[in-house]
């Protein structure tokens, strides 16, 4: 053991910075977690705190918004699932499939830019063309024809969130699946071919399975995010659709711990939701080895 | 000077949340009774400071002492000397306020900060936290043991525990500033009673140092010209309108692509101008000793009943619940809405900004129901500011830079502090009035270093850039609503429900605001809301008040 640290101690030396960050900002920040059982407030300080013991949890449990704060968030990311996860994985492959280097660095320069953008603008361009005082209705209305309320309407909120996701963050996620397909041995394309495969026949037999690994890595780690679905993104709309069908797990601590200075409560909140990430994590990648993954570890 | 946070200080935070789990467990069976509350009742009370006006030049429209501010058409002639000496020893201030413009540029060549830096006699390190971002920095610094030396709570948030963490960490400057005592301090003399008072004690004790506002509240301002078309401008500034008239203008003046009402998210349909017009009580109705919110009012149901009425008639501007008050200032600006709802200090702002291209006036409040035109009033301040726990020395070095900061209109001090410096921050015109340069137009001005956030002048009707005219018109307004202005009964009065809950609990409760104007919700879900409210702190702060009430009068 010391004797693999001494050989290895260069490696190490390039771990430790890594290490330290996250053992200050994120093993160090949860011991912060025990705020969650005590009557913490920002202004006492931590000295000045009592024990409350699990009480919180017990007030989270039985407050209906809680729960409807985790349903909505829930409902985004499945739908964040259903709509958002294939749509990198479909350009990839589209991007993958051009021949022409120029044309293709030229359209990958262009799917990232978005990606750039702080969510502040995405959402304010959105705002300027779908709004009520927006482009598409500005036209509707010159040409005789029925507005249409997406801005503000609560039935379009979610849709909404994942047609921004999409347009901001698709390219983006290209890159994984882009290095993915790089890796595919070209020989087995060549030998699919001169059995007589079509393009279909090749993406279905040859390119799937090789990429399967990284699909499903990326799968299981997505499931370990289920409960945050882009806090920024929402906290920037919700007031216009108000908390009935704005109101996410992430804005929802917002409100209650830094708004209001419930940090006991946001803090419980955060404890909840890094368990639910834990065991989705767990189970999932679990699931994998029985299909026959590597999943994310062994 | 920057709002970002030092590695120290993140280092810092990170080992505080370390200590979080070992700390509480020790000190396990403390109970509640070592935080006592931060209330009045029962409290010995320190006087309120002795009024005793600053010498200022007579002013052509004549103010009170209740909130009213004068009025000058002309700059004075002769400015006067509000201090003697320099206040500050030459250390090192660090100062947080609020801001609502963008970051002063650095010390190093920011002239407007050297010659206030040079006046004060201190090296002013001022950190400014956006408007968007003051609740959760704000957060921050409480969590944090760094605290600056002065921190203004401001800009109309009430912070969680905001009073009991005035009263833990900040200096108590009774002794500094109660009864006589004040009188040391000339200028902070000068501030006027209301002032004081609607920043209130805590625990009996006057712990920080009033920014003072006029007493007119929130109100509608009206783009003369498009109201004119509606045939209602001259009603809107003679006797007001009738409820029929307000919704048929504003319903007609809705069309091709302009909105009668601009709004934004943070004034919430302008709840405040209807709830006025409507005679909902200012937040708090107290009756026979006894609290109840205005959300629980028929009144304020009424004017809610309304405001959705104008929202389905396609008066408001479609999108209100997206924008920010500064876009909304700039649509209202580029005459996209027909008015705004916006502070009365925002003439300074909104008439310059029109460029002379439409007039702008404030609309006399409406009348909404049987007891309606009324004005809701301020709480006679803009926030107020406190002093860091020091010895007596520093404590009082750091009052005699809040009394030159707080010198009154007509003093060389008010010039530097609302014009800069002669000749770089503006030059003057034939009468002798500042006309502002580009330096201080173009970003080395008050909006960007907000130092009249940490101390100000009693407020009074003067503006670069504003008419006599329009001077004259802003004060006739304030003259007429006066009588009408609805207080609340609530201001500087001191609640541990109010002191916790409160700021989450109004999240909730303006939420569901949104929802029933927007025609989302219904009158039972209001109801409902309202029920919550009072259920989640509202009532334990009705009966808090109350008693604090019964102490004070």
């Amino acid at each position: 053991m010391w004797r693999r640290l001494v050989r290895d101690r260069l490696l190490w030396l390039f771990l430790l910075p890594g290490l330290a960050y996250f053992l200050i900002f994120h093993l160090g920040a949860a011991l912060g977690m025990g705020i969650a059982f005590t009557d913490y407030w920002p202004g006492g300080g931590i000295g000045e705190a009592s024990w409350t013991g699990p009480g919180t949890f017990g007030r989270m449990f039985g407050d209906p918004d809680f729960w409807h704060a985790v349903l909505n968030t829930l409902e985004i990311s499945l739908l964040q699932l259903v709509f958002f996860f294939p749509v990198p994985l479909a350009l990839a492959l589209l991007l993958h499939s051009l021949t022409s280097t120029t044309v293709k660095r030229f359209v990958q320069n262009v799917v990232y830019l978005p990606h750039f953008i702080s969510w502040v603008i995405v959402v304010a361009v959105f705002q300027q063309i779908l709004g009520g005082a927006g482009v598409l209705n500005g036209f509707l209305a010159d040409n005789g024809m029925h507005t249409i309320d997406i801005i503000g309407n609560p039935d379009a909120f979610k849709p909404l969130l994942v047609a921004q996701i999409i347009w901001k963050d698709s390219g983006w996620g290209t890159i994984i699946f882009l290095a993915a397909l790089s890796q595919v041995d070209d020989t087995l394309y060549e030998a699919s071919v001169v059995d007589g495969a079509g393009p279909w026949r090749r993406f279905w037999h040859v390119t799937l399975p090789s990429i399967r690994p990284v699909i499903v890595l990326l799968l299981v780690m997505r499931l370990g995010e289920i409960l945050s679905v882009g806090f920024e993104q929402v906290l920037l709309q919700r007031d216009a659709v108000g908390p009935a069908a704005g109101e996410i797990l992430d804005t929802f601590v917002y409100y209650k711990g830094i708004v209001g200075g419930d940090f006991p409560y946001a803090a419980a909140a955060g404890i909840f939701k890094g368990l639910v990430g834990a065991v989705l994590v767990y189970a999932a990648n679990k699931i994998a080895h029985r299909l026959g993954e590597q999943g994310v570890y062994r | 000077m920057s709002a970002e946070i030092s590695r120290r200080s993140l280092l810092r935070a990170a080992g505080l949340a370390a200590g979080a789990v070992a700390i509480p467990s020790a000190l396990g069976a403390c109970g509640d009774g070592a935080k006592s509350g931060v209330g009045n009742a029962g409290a010995q009370l320190a006087p309120w400071p002795t009024y005793k006006p600053a010498k200022i030049p007579a002013p052509d429209l004549a103010g009170n002492a209740s909130g009213l501010q004068h009025g000058y058409t002309k700059y004075p002639a002769n400015l006067g000397t509000a201090t003697s000496g320099v206040p500050g020893d030459g250390s090192k201030v660090r100062a947080v306020v609020i801001t609502y413009g963008t970051p002063p540029a650095p010390k190093e060549t920011n002239k407007f900060l050297q010659a206030i830096n040079a006046a004060l006699g201190i090296n002013l390190e001022l950190t400014v936290i956006p408007d968007a971002d003051y609740q959760a920095k704000m957060a921050t610094l409480m969590a944090g043991d760094d605290l600056p030396d002065l921190i203004n709570f401001g800009g109309g948030y009430v912070l969680p525990r905001e009073a009991e963490f005035v009263a833990s960490k900040f200096a108590d400057l009774s002794e500094h500033l109660s009864g006589d005592a004040v009188l040391a301090y000339p200028n902070l003399a000068s501030i006027p009673g209301y002032a004081w008072k609607g920043m209130g004690r805590i625990k009996g004790r006057i712990m920080g140092v009033p920014v003072e506002r006029p007493a007119t509240g929130s109100l509608l301002y009206v783009n003369r010209q498009l109201w004119q078309g509606a045939g209602l401008a001259d009603k809107a500034v003679s006797d007001g309108w009738t409820k029929a008239e307000f919704f048929a203008g504003a319903k007609a003046l809705s069309k091709d692509r302009r909105y009668a009402l601009g709004a934004s998210k943070a004034g919430f349909f302008g709840f405040q101008v209807h709830c006025g017009a409507f005679g909902a009580p200012n937040l708090w109705k107290v009756e026979n000793g006894a609290f109840t919110p205005t959300y629980a009012t028929e009144e304020f149901k009424q004017a809610l009943l309304f405001m959705r009425d104008l929202q389905s008639a396609g008066a408001y501007y479609p999108d209100a619940m997206t924008v920010s008050q500064v876009d909304a200032k700039t649509q209202f600006a580029g005459q996209t809405t027909a008015s705004i709802t916006d502070g009365f200090g925002a003439y300074q702002t909104l008439i310059p900004a029109a460029k002379g291209a439409y007039d702008v006036v404030p609309a006399l409040p409406y009348q909404g129901g049987a007891s309606g035109a009324k004005q809701w009033a301020s709480r006679g301040i803009f926030g107020y500011t406190v002093i860091k726990k020091a010895p007596a020395e520093r404590v009082k070095m750091l009052l005699r830079v809040l009394d030159f900061l707080s010198a009154s209109f007509g003093t060389k001090e008010y010039e530097l502090l609302h014009h800069g410096v002669e000749g770089t921050h503006f030059t003057r015109n034939s009468s002798g009035a500042p006309v502002q340069t580009e330096t201080w137009t173009g970003g080395e001005n008050r909006v960007n270093l907000p130092v009249g956030y940490l101390g100000d002048a009693p407020a009074v009707l003067y503006y670069a850039g504003v008419t006599p005219a329009q001077i004259t018109a802003m004060h006739s307004f304030e003259r007429k609503t006066e009588a009408g202005l609805v207080y609340n009964p609530a201001f500087g009065l001191t609640s541990d429900a109010a002191s916790r809950s409160e700021a989450g609990i109004k999240k909730a409760i303006t939420d569901a605001l949104v929802a029933f104007v927007s025609g989302r919700s219904t009158v039972s879900d209001w109801d409902n809301a309202v029920k919550k409210y009072l259920a989640d702190g509202g009532s334990k702060m009705a009966e808090e008040y109350a008693k604090e009430y019964a102490a004070a009068n």
